[in-house]
């Protein structure tokens, strides 16, 4: 009896240890201000365990064929995990035929790629990992690499209570992008954080301009991320090589429509557009200066405006004070 | 207690003995998957099977290394003409005996017909490969995910055709026409066959699939030496359509 009395409390607390340990291994997200909450599918709820491992198989170059390349390897923190390359080199040093986006505050987004074509962050892990001309390996395959590996055994046993699997790479994977976030530019502070002093004066010039109807910028880039997720054919070409968003809705309305990107961070991310095209600022407001090409299917948001020079460097130091200083240089974000 | 020890296995024994030697008829035990659709795919009046060389419609020596495609939404119709949805998806692969049959269970009774689509619904379409066991039909290891627009190809025909007398050799014309997207989903109007299902017996329909009707049916001809790519793009989006529309009428119950 008295072995029993003893036991009995100590059965009491043992699911108190336990629920503990779950839940300091709940992530904590510590969004900026302005931001909304983040919407986390039911399937892939965030752990920290979870995003440790999402981040070695973002920067795994077991993840691809021959061992070359890995998410990384396009997606770099100082840059605001876009590429500096016009077009990435994947596999066997092929170039892609667009550039790469953004993944600053990709938790947000409502479809994925430049085409959009893909619905859920889960599934656009699949796409790269398969894709001939970046690591042209089935998903299936890197599973099967992996479970070779005890250290990853132990952490997919650890995370998921499982083997490596298809499913565990998608999810730790977009669970670690889901981190990425980036809210603090001297905008932010000024904008949000009420610091006044934030921005000068030109910036805060190149601010009005932005958002004014002469120039109409903030009628696609809008929102706390500066974009409303929609498609457009911003008038780069009449004829355009890549169709965009055509490709995945099959009719010509999405004629050379691509996604509206984040300006956060814009200040590094050149060069600019779907494909790269465009290596400044200055050439981008350029082209929207101008008006587009005037194609069939152009945007009819994309009138032209006149722009003085002084003007046009006010917009563009508004343009840099999107720059988040601390996510650029966040260690988090690199291997 | 000493010969309590002897006598207990003994008894136990002489139980176990003359259960054995007892005349009752071992019961009746139900049957896994009582219902199953054997598919086979034939050129005309020949038999198809992947890679093996057959003629086409113009007589051009063609070989294909794939031939798979979804069915999805299996349903049965009853004498009353009421219906029944009996499975939801599965992939025929001609490339063993094994994965051309599809099998399942359904409830015991008197069917008149099989009604099934070609292909995914928007529904299946846009499940998660990720999210299934490998060996399910719409599994990511299955080959058939087109991860850049996140649905599935309906259909993959994939091979060569010789146009110069010598299929195998560096003149062949590669085929390989991949129907899909929610536009191109099709459904069967109901392949006529009256069959009874039970609970302790396997009923087996034969499905032929005719090529000579997929590729040259009521919805026009696809000659292969010609129009031999389509992934759905805009530009030969038409191709792979004329599959799906022949395809609809390429089935028949042997």
């Amino acid at each position: 009896m008295r072995a029993i009395k003893r036991i009995i409390p100590l059965l009491f607390f043992i699911p108190f240890i336990y629920s503990s340990c779950q839940q300091n291994d709940e992530y904590v997200s510590e969004l900026p201000q302005g931001f909304p909450e983040l919407e986390i599918p039911e399937d892939n709820p965030m752990t920290n365990a979870k995003i440790e491992l999402g981040k070695k198989l973002f920067f795994d170059t077991a993840l691809s064929r021959d061992s070359t390349i890995s998410c990384g390897s396009c997606h770099f923190m100082q840059n605001a995990m876009t590429d500096p390359k016009r077009f990435s080199i994947g596999i066997d040093n092929q170039a892609g035929t667009r550039n790469a986006m953004s993944l600053a505050n990709v938790a947000y987004g409502t479809s994925f790629f430049r085409d959009g074509g893909v619905p859920t962050l889960e599934i656009q892990v699949i796409t790269p990992i398969e894709s001939t001309e970046e690591m042209d390996i089935p998903i299936v395959d890197v599973a099967k690499r992996l479970n070779q590996n005890a250290e990853y055994r132990k952490l997919f046993k650890k995370v998921f209570n499982d083997e490596v699997t298809p499913f565990g790479i998608t999810r730790a994977i977009s669970a670690y992008e889901r981190t990425i976030i980036s809210g603090n530019s001297p905008f932010d502070k000024y904008h949000f954080q009420g610091d006044d002093t934030a921005l000068n004066d030109s910036e805060k010039r190149g601010m009005e301009l932005f958002f004014s109807d002469k120039l109409n910028c903030s009628s696609c880039h809008t929102g706390f991320n500066f974009s409303n997720n929609t498609f457009q054919n911003n008038g780069l070409y009449v004829v355009y090589e890549d169709i965009g968003r055509m490709r995945i809705e099959m009719d010509s309305v999405n004629y050379g429509k691509f996604k509206v990107p984040t300006l956060r961070n814009i200040e590094v991310t050149a060069p600019y557009m779907h494909n790269g095209s465009l290596n400044t600022l200055e050439e981008v407001i350029e082209h929207y200066a101008k008006g587009g090409m005037h194609g069939k299917y152009q945007s009819e948001l994309i009138t032209g405006f006149d722009i003085t020079d002084s003007e046009k460097q006010d917009l563009i130091n508004f343009l840099k004070s999107l720059t988040d200083k601390d996510f650029i240089t966040n260690p988090n974000f690199a291997p | 207690m000493k010969a309590l020890r002897y006598i207990l296995p003994l008894f136990i024994f002489i139980t176990f003995t003359f259960s054995e030697c007892e005349d009752d008829p071992k019961p009746i035990l139900p049957v896994e998957n009582n219902l199953r659709l054997d598919f086979s795919a034939s050129v005309g009046t020949n038999d198809f099977s992947v890679d093996t060389e057959f003629l086409n419609e113009d007589s051009h020596p063609t070989k294909f290394e794939t031939f798979k495609f979804y069915i999805s939404r299996v349903t049965l119709v009853k004498a009353d003409l009421t219906e029944i949805e009996v499975k939801d998806v599965a992939l025929v692969d001609f490339k063993s005996n094994f994965s051309k049959k599809v099998r399942m269970n359904v409830p015991s009774g008197n069917y008149v017909a099989i009604k099934f689509g070609i292909g995914l619904d928007s529904v299946l379409n846009a499940s998660d490969p990720a999210t299934f066991p490998q060996s399910h039909p719409l599994g990511i290891s299955q080959g058939t995910y087109w991860s850049w627009a996140s649905q599935y190809k309906f259909a993959m025909f994939d091979g060569r055709v010789d146009t110069v007398g010598n299929l195998g050799s560096a003149t062949d014309v590669l085929v390989s026409i991949h129907p899909g997207t929610n536009p191109l989903y099709r459904k069967i109007g109901g392949l006529q066959h009256t069959f009874t299902t039970n609970t302790t017996s396997t009923e087996v329909v034969n499905i032929d699939v005719d090529m000579f009707e997929i590729f040259n049916g009521d919805a026009g001809k696809v000659d292969i030496t010609v129009d031999n790519q389509s992934h759905v793009t805009p530009s030969d989006k038409h191709i792979a359509t004329r599959i799906m529309d022949n395809f609809v009428n390429a089935f028949s119950i042997e």
